[in-house]
Formats: C-alpha cells, structure tokens, sequence
C-alpha cells in the first residue's frame, strides 16, 4: 500500500489540503463541505487552542483570534510592521502572538487540515508537502517546516506558490510545450515566476516578489480612509473586517456602504465607497505587484509576447483593478481557468502525489529567489548563490585566517540583491575554525548548499582531512544579549503616549518640509497645471499644514500632510502625465 | 567537466539558449534527485546549463575546452575602451535620481522628479541597445572563431565587459520604473 502523502496550501487568509485521488489531484473538504479553511485560531481564556477556522472567525471579538499568522512565520521582532494583535518577544528574541509562537499557531492550523484529511481518507496522514510564497527567505521556509512538524507532519518538501500553481495549470497540458507567468497575489503575499513547460518537466526562469503586499494591505488602507471619513479611531479590528468586506463587494458592485455601528466611544462609521475611491487607494499596491512582474521577466531575458499565457492565483486576483494591470503589463486577457484559492493547495496535492508515486513522473526545476551571499570587507556582500539558480544547488568558499595564529573566524550570511550587507537579510552566522597557522596559511573550505526546498545547509570541510561537518548557523537574534532583550520587549509593548505622539510629529514633519517646497514651486508655475479650485484648497491646506507645525501638534499635524498630499494629487498626476507624453513625442519623432 | 558532453548537444559555439534549456530540462527529467538521480550528477548538469546558456560563458568554455591557450586578463579593442567612460557617468547620474526618488513620500515630490526618470530611462535604454547591439556583432562571428579566422580569448574578453556593463544598465533601468 502505497504511503499517502497530502499537500496543503498554508496561505495567509486561506488554508487548504489535498491529495492525489486515482491519478487526479482533489481538495479534501471537511465536514461543513468547504475544501477551503480560514487560517485562524482563536484561544481560550486559559490559553488552550479553543477553535480553528471558519468557528475560530466566528469567535473575533469574543476571544483572541490570531488571524494572518503567515506574516509573522520566520520574522524576528521589529521585522513585522502593522499586525491587529499585540506582538510580544521571548526570552530567546523570537516573536509571540496570543502567548504562541507563530509556529505553534500555524501548527494549530496543520493540524486541523491534518485531521480533515485523516477523516476523509479513512487513514493516518503522517507526510505532507507545504507550499511557501517564493519569495520566502531561509528562516520563513525553515518555519514553515517546524510549524508541520508541531502537527505531527513530516514536511517531506516544500514548494513555492507559483509553481504549484503552474503544476496545477499544466497537469492537463504536459504534452505541450509553454511558457508562462504566474501572478499570485494572496492576503499577505505576492509572487511572480516566469516558468517553462515541457513534456513534464516544469522549469523556473525567474521569480520576484514581496513577502509584505497582499490583501491586508488593501484593508487597512481602506480601513484607515474610512476611519479618517467618519473621524473614528483607524485602529478598532472590526474596521478591518467590515474593510474586507467592503473591498469583496467592490469586486461585484460599483459601490458599497461601509458600516461599523457601536463603535467604542459611542461613536459609529457609515462611509459610501465607491470603487473609484477603493481603486485609488490599491494603486500604490498593485504599482508594486507590476514592478516585480518586470523585473521577474528582465531576470528570465523573456517580454510579455514570448509567454503564452499569465496565470492568476490567489484571492485579490478577484479585483478587477488587479487585473486590467495585469493585462495591460502582459499585452493579453490575464489566464482564469485556475481557481484562486484552490489552484496552489492543487498543485501542492500533484507535488505530493509525485513523491508518493501516485502520479507519474513531474520534476520541477525550481530556483532560489534570493542571492545568497556573506560579508566581506567594508561591509558588502559577496554573493556566492546568485538568485535564480536552479536548486539544488551548492557553491564553495575557500577562508584564510587574516592574521597569524587566528583560531576563529565569524562569517554573516545574507539573502538579498543589495550591495551592502547590512541592506539584506541576515539569515545568521557560523564559526570557522582555524589550525594555528601563519597569516593566510590556515584554510577552511566551507560548502553552501541550497536544498530542494530552498533552504539553506552549511558544510565545512576541512582541507586535511577531507572531512565534512555540517556547520551550525546561528540566527542573528538568538545572540542578542539580554539588556537587547529587554529592550525590544519594551519596544514591541505599546508606547507611551508621548513616545508615540513625538514620533508621529517627526515623521509627518519629515513629509511637510518635503512636500511644501515642492508645492510652491507648483504654485508659482501656474500654467494650465493646477485650477483655480484647485489652489485655493491647496493654499488652504498648507495654511493648516503650517499652523499644525507651529502649535507642535502631531495628530493634527498628520491629518493636514495627509491632506495636503492628498489635495496635489491630480496635479502630481498631471506633472506625471506630461513628463510621459513629453517623452513619447521625443520618442516619436525620431 | 565538458558542458556540451553533459546537456548531450553538439559542440558548437553558436547554438540558441532555447536549445540549451530544452536540452537541460530532457536530462533533467532524469537526474534530477527527485527522479532518483544523484545530486552530484544534478549538480553538475546545472552547471554545465550555466556555462553554455550565455555567449559570452559559452564561448569561454568551448575554448578551454578545446584547448585554445588564452587568458580573461589582457588587451580589448579600441573600439571597447570609449564605452568606459560613457557607462560611468550615466549609472552614477541614475544611481543618484533613484536614491532621490527613494526618499520621496509624497506624490508630489515623486512626480517633480518624472521628467529626470523619463529622459534618464530613455538615455538607458539607448545604451541598453547599442550595448545589445555590440554583443550581437560579437556573438555573429562565433562562427570565425570556430574556424580559427578570430581571436576568440579578445572576443570572450569584449563580450565579458559588454556584458557586464548591460546587467549595470538594466539594473537601473529596473529600479527607475
């Protein structure tokens, strides 16, 4: 009897299990019929996992529910940014939410699919593979895996998103050759992977992405604009939720209502919101998705016309802003045979099923989407894995010590494409030891090889011997001493009022002497470029800009930069507008 | 580690990248660790993809390979010696407009900088292809080279430059989208 191994899709908003079923990969649904899981927990009062999933939701507001526990995976202290629920840090630097480690919480999650797929299959489930956002660094992959083993899983491998989504649309096309983008764009994350298809075998070119751009963002720049319309405080949870709801409706309708009534301090919030309103508030968003799909194609030497297609997954490719962008970067009508919160856990039930030998042969030549790389002198990078490489993979690296009788030497690994290496992320460190040696005398050959799930493993060998040791790499925040220690707690508890206020007065300072400059140079221009309407509610906003500055009062300060920023927009448009027509004549007439 | 003999195609210099990745995805069907093939063995067909994908990488192998004496270190043409001091000057100039551009929070200050990213991008760009198009007269006479006729160790070293010099163009052209 053939073991059974599942694929689970562990998303950011949406979580879901599958399996090869008589050579057809299927979702297993759980007993309320849905193939497809919310990803939150809620915890009772004594701290115990009291519900997971759609009854986990339906507990907000009445016990703590951690909810986009993906955006804290492999994420140290101060690396997260916004998050609904207070973060803490432990004793070792790592981050907490709810009293848990984010692995915890997501082996709450595995371990309910786990269950599901047990009860469905009639038999124990013991491996799985779990798919990642490719644009997952070491420490995210590396706790994705522990969080399966928390659920009793052995994680047998882990897939990027995109290319089991692409596994997902090329199972019933394997006989035809074809090259293909993948856009996923999901709760939290954003992937694009230009791959090649071939007679079975499924080849990466490049991939790109950003691991904070997903739908959350959405929400809380709807959220905050609806918050600021109303005059209620932005930061209530049940904004978000009514945000998330809103920003679906305007997926079908031109128009919505957004509505939270009892608010805390008796206030309530009824905003009309147009999709126009909401379309303005993603583009910054989505801008960024179609940077990376550039760059993705510019890594793979491919333009739009070589591909034959552009796949979209993930549940915020539903907003048709998301995909008149895609089709005007790609030059076509965007691919929608793939369903977007299913295609992915799809793809990771094929993988499976290819490991087991329930289905046929399918290799996959993945790549490792960051450069990996260790400090040099003056604080660059040398990159030894550049990104793209096909894993697995591995490359060598030969140290001396720099001075004679050295017996230690400290070598930083980095993932990133900066220059700099304090501009990448620190994956960790490791000890090379040395025989004492003169200067330049000692040399240790030190292996790094990326496996097959991107995940990084460290080999030292020594010259003599020949020997292999597998070297252990120490997370950069596991060192941290403990008055560090403390001091990120404090920092990561909410502020003191005037801690916050100050800061708040800074950076919308930092904006004002920015933008006020700039907008008398627009003024005095005049031309066709700003309408009297238009600079009368500009002079008007700087007044207030100026005054909020003078009195030293940040929130009030905030709110008129933000209006300011807002009140040039159409003519930042405009500027904008010009600059690209200008270029297009001198284009033109050559 | 012969790459040619690897992939399984025949050694010539002027084969497409098509025909290399076809060729590195049929042997990869079975070597690859998944199919049961020994990384090693995955390791080195990897490699060898990498060595013939790219010209200027290929061109280099096949004449190591074919035991053609020559060195990466020495003499290019004058003709390459003028985009050294064209190429300097025009990153450094984007390297600034993208730093500025980075520290612009507003739509405003962002759009004032346009009309310096638009004529910047358009001056990339145009070197971009003029650097295209000194590769591909290099990469034209591969076949020279694969007859003795060329100094194929002068050719790898022009193209190594040029190449390096498009990947600096096209950075910044990426970053000033």
């Amino acid at each position: 009897m053939r073991e059974v191994i599942v694929g689970i899709d562990l998303g950011t908003t949406n979580s879901a299990v599958g399996v090869v079923e008589s050579g057809f990969p299927i979702l297993l649904a759980n007993e309320d019929g849905r193939r497809v899981m919310p990803s939150a927990v809620a915890y009772a009062d004594d701290g115990s996992p009291a519900a997971v999933g759609e009854r986990a939701l339906r507990l907000r507001g009445v016990q703590p529910v951690v909810t986009s526990v993906k955006r804290l995976m492999g994420r140290r202290p101060g690396e997260v940014g916004d998050y609904p629920l207070p973060l803490e840090t432990d004793a070792s630097g790592g981050l907490r939410v709810a009293g848990r480690s984010p692995e915890e919480v997501s082996g709450e999650i595995l371990r309910e699919l786990k269950r599901v797929a047990e009860w469905r299959l009639g038999a124990p489930v013991t491996k799985a593979v779990i798919t990642v956002p490719a644009y997952f660094h070491d420490a995210q992959r590396a706790a994705t895996k522990r969080a399966g083993e928390e659920a009793g899983l052995e994680v047998v491998r882990i897939v990027n998103e995109p290319t089991a989504a692409a596994l997902a649309y090329g199972l019933d096309k394997l006989g035809d050759k074809a090259r293909v983008a993948v856009y996923d764009l999901g709760g939290g994350t954003f992937d694009l992977s230009v791959l090649e298809m071939q007679d079975g075998v499924f080849q990466v070119l490049s991939t790109r992405g950003d691991t904070r751009l997903g739908g959350d963002d959405l929400d809380r720049a709807l959220a905050g604009w609806c918050a600021e319309r109303a005059g209620v405080d932005p930061d209530d949870p049940r904004l978000l939720a009514e945000a998330e709801r809103v920003k679906r409706v305007l997926s079908e309708r031109d128009e919505a209502v957004f509505r939270v009534p009892f608010l805390g301090d008796g206030g309530s919030a009824e905003v009309p919101v147009s999709r126009e309103d909401f379309e303005r508030l993603a583009r910054p968003f989505v801008e960024r998705t179609i940077r990376c799909c550039r760059q993705a194609m510019e890594d793979a030497g491919t333009t739009p016309g070589e591909l034959d297609a552009v796949v979209l997954v993930g549940g915020s490719t539903r907003i048709p802003a998301v995909r008149r962008a895609v089709a005007e970067c790609f030059g076509r009508e965007p691919d929608l045979s793939q369903h977007p919160d299913e295609a992915v856990a799809l793809g990771a039930a094929i993988q499976a099923g290819v490991l087991s030998g329930a289905l046929r042969q399918m290799v996959l030549l993945d790549v490792t989407p960051l450069s990996l790389g260790v400090e040099t002198f003056g604080g660059l990078m040398n990159v030894l894995i550049p990104r793209n490489t096909t894993i697995p993979c591995k490359a060598g690296e030969m140290f001396t010590n720099a001075a004679a009788g050295q017996r230690s030497m400290r070598i930083r690994v980095l993932q990133g494409e900066r220059e700099m290496a304090r501009d990448n992320w620190q994956l960790g460190e490791f000890e090379v030891a040395f025989e004492p040696a003169e200067k330049g005398r000692a040399r240790v050959g030190v292996q790094f090889r990326i496996d097959e799930n991107g995940i990084l493993e460290v080999l030292a060998r020594d010259v003599d011997t020949g020997r292999d040791t597998v070297v252990e790499i120490r997370s950069a925040a596991v060192d941290v001493d403990d008055e560090q220690v403390e001091q990120m707690v404090s920092e990561s508890v909410e502020h003191a009022f005037e801690d916050m206020a100050e800061r708040v007065f800074t950076e919308a300072r930092l904006k004002a002497e920015e933008l006020l400059p700039a907008v008398d140079q627009v003024l005095a221009q005049g031309g066709d470029l700003v309408s009297t309407e238009e600079a009368a509610a500009i002079r008007g906003s700087v007044a207030e800009v100026r005054g909020a500055m003078e009195a030293g009062e940040a929130k009030r300060l905030k709110a008129a930069v933000q209006a300011l920023d807002q009140a040039t927009e159409g003519v930042a448009a405009r500027i904008v507008e010009r600059a690209m027509e200008e270029a297009l004549s001198r284009r033109l007439g050559e | 580690m012969d790459a040619f003999q690897e992939l399984g195609i025949e050694r010539k210099l002027v084969v497409s990248s098509e025909e290399v990745r076809e060729a590195f995805r049929a042997a990869g069907k079975d070597r690859h660790p998944d199919a049961g093939g020994c990384p090693d063995d995955f390791a080195r067909l990897r490699e060898a993809s990498e060595r013939l994908s790219e010209p200027s990488r290929r061109l280099v192998h096949w004449l190591e390979t074919g035991g053609i004496e020559g060195t990466m270190r020495g003499s290019v043409s004058s003709a390459l010696m003028e985009w050294f001091g064209e190429i300097g000057p025009l990153l450094q100039e984007a390297d600034a407009l993208i730093r500025e551009r980075g520290r612009a929070s507003t739509a405003l200050a962002r759009a004032m900088l346009e009309g310096r990213v638009q004529s910047l991008r358009e001056s990339l760009e145009a070197l971009q292809d003029r650097l295209e198009v000194a590769e591909g007269e290099r990469v034209e006479r591969f076949p020279e080279v694969e007859q003795g006729r060329a100094d194929g160790w002068e050719l790898a070293r022009e193209l190594a430059f040029l190449g390096k010099w498009r990947a600096q163009v096209r950075e910044r052209y990426a970053a000033l989208w």
